[in-house]
């Protein structure tokens, strides 16, 4: 077999029918591998960011003892959270957003208390206007805080 | 003939990879299709009745969302809508070993373990009063005062009738639990104690 393709090849009598298995081969191998990709993509989507969140940022992430707190960059967001993740007792972590014109998005701040390890709290956001996520300690506290958008 | 033996061998193992790498995909991080209403989880009231059916489309987000699934596997089948404090829409969000509530803006998480100790609360406090300057950079400091007033959200399991609040100055308020939730107020509040014939211990919320 192979000694008559490569006498054909040769010859030049019959080259159409070799570079037409070796693009039914091509295609055969794009295909495969466009399914292969495409079944990862199916499958790893509780992975991969979906369209339910653009983006997000972190706001914070260690220990904060300024009541003030701090801000993220400014984006229509659809959540901001806030994880109390010290030990100490007495220390809550809060979250709130401000919006454009310096007003607090929420009238309060939802705070994950020392009563739980990890305790989570979270606020959602109706993605309808720019604002600052915001996280801050009543007085200090351990804390991961991010905005999503 | 081994050309296409080849071809046929090359379809075969990119079939079974297409195959191995969906059921990896898929059986490593996606929620079961099956509700996980466990024996502990049906200790909340909410759990002996019917999953909710129609979702506010916010939380059903919120609840699909790729970083809730990593942390907390939440299964929005399983979603149960309860009448909470003055009769508003909450729901309970259940997950793998965790539970989730959602008072309609907000709400918490914890594990299911701390949830059944009366430890799914979350604390709202008043934001801080700044100096009436706008921050110019994510991490600005300002003047700033603090309230100790809170209010207190949480979920209860099934037992609990009512929720008391004990402050630093020896006061003390009590609330009614309405379809397993509460909301209490108070000052400077130190500790929970739960009222009812089957009760989880009282929880600190202050050293």
């Amino acid at each position: 077999m192979t000694a008559h393709w490569r006498q054909s090849c040769a010859l030049g009598t019959v080259l159409r029918p070799r570079h037409e298995a070796d693009a039914a081969r091509r295609r055969v191998s794009l295909v495969a591998l466009v399914a292969v990709l495409l079944a990862f993509w199916v499958g790893s989507g509780y992975v991969w960011p979906s369209s339910a969140n653009a983006g997000s940022d972190v706001i914070s992430n260690g220990y904060y003892y300024n009541p003030a707190g701090v801000f993220a960059p400014r984006h229509s967001l659809n959540k901001v959270d806030v994880t109390n993740t010290g030990s100490s007792g007495g220390n809550t972590a809060c979250e709130n957003a401000l919006n454009a014109n310096g007003t607090w998005a929420q009238s309060y701040s939802y705070c994950a208390g020392p009563v739980s390890p990890w305790n989570y709290a979270y606020h959602l956001f109706c993605a309808c206007q720019l604002r600052r996520g915001w996280n801050g300690p009543n007085t200090a506290a351990w804390m991961v805080g991010v905005q999503y958008w | 003939m081994s050309t296409s033996r080849n071809k046929t061998l090359t379809l075969l193992g990119l079939t079974l990879l297409c195959v191995f790498g969906l059921a990896y995909a898929t059986g490593s991080e996606a929620p079961s299709a099956e509700p996980k209403v466990t024996a502990s989880l049906d200790r909340f009231e909410a759990f002996r009745s019917p999953a909710a059916g129609e979702l506010p489309s916010q939380l059903r987000d919120f609840a699909a969302a790729p970083d809730m699934q990593q942390r907390f596997g939440l299964d929005v089948s399983a979603i149960r809508r309860i009448d909470g404090v003055g009769g508003k829409a909450w729901y309970l969000l259940p997950g793998t070993d965790s539970l989730c509530f959602y008072d309609g803006a907000g709400g918490g998480c914890t594990s299911l373990e701390e949830a059944l100790a009366g430890k799914l609360l979350v604390i709202l406090r008043p934001p801080p009063t700044l100096d009436g300057s706008a921050p110019v950079s994510p991490a600005s400091t300002r003047g700033v005062t603090n309230s100790d007033d809170v209010i207190i959200r949480g979920v209860v399991p099934a037992g609990v009738t009512s929720v008391r609040a004990s402050g630093a100055n020896g006061s003390s308020t009590t609330a009614a639990v309405s379809g397993g939730a509460y909301e209490i107020s108070g000052s400077a509040i130190q500790s929970l104690a739960f009222v009812g014939p089957n009760t989880p211990a009282p929880v600190r919320l202050a050293p």
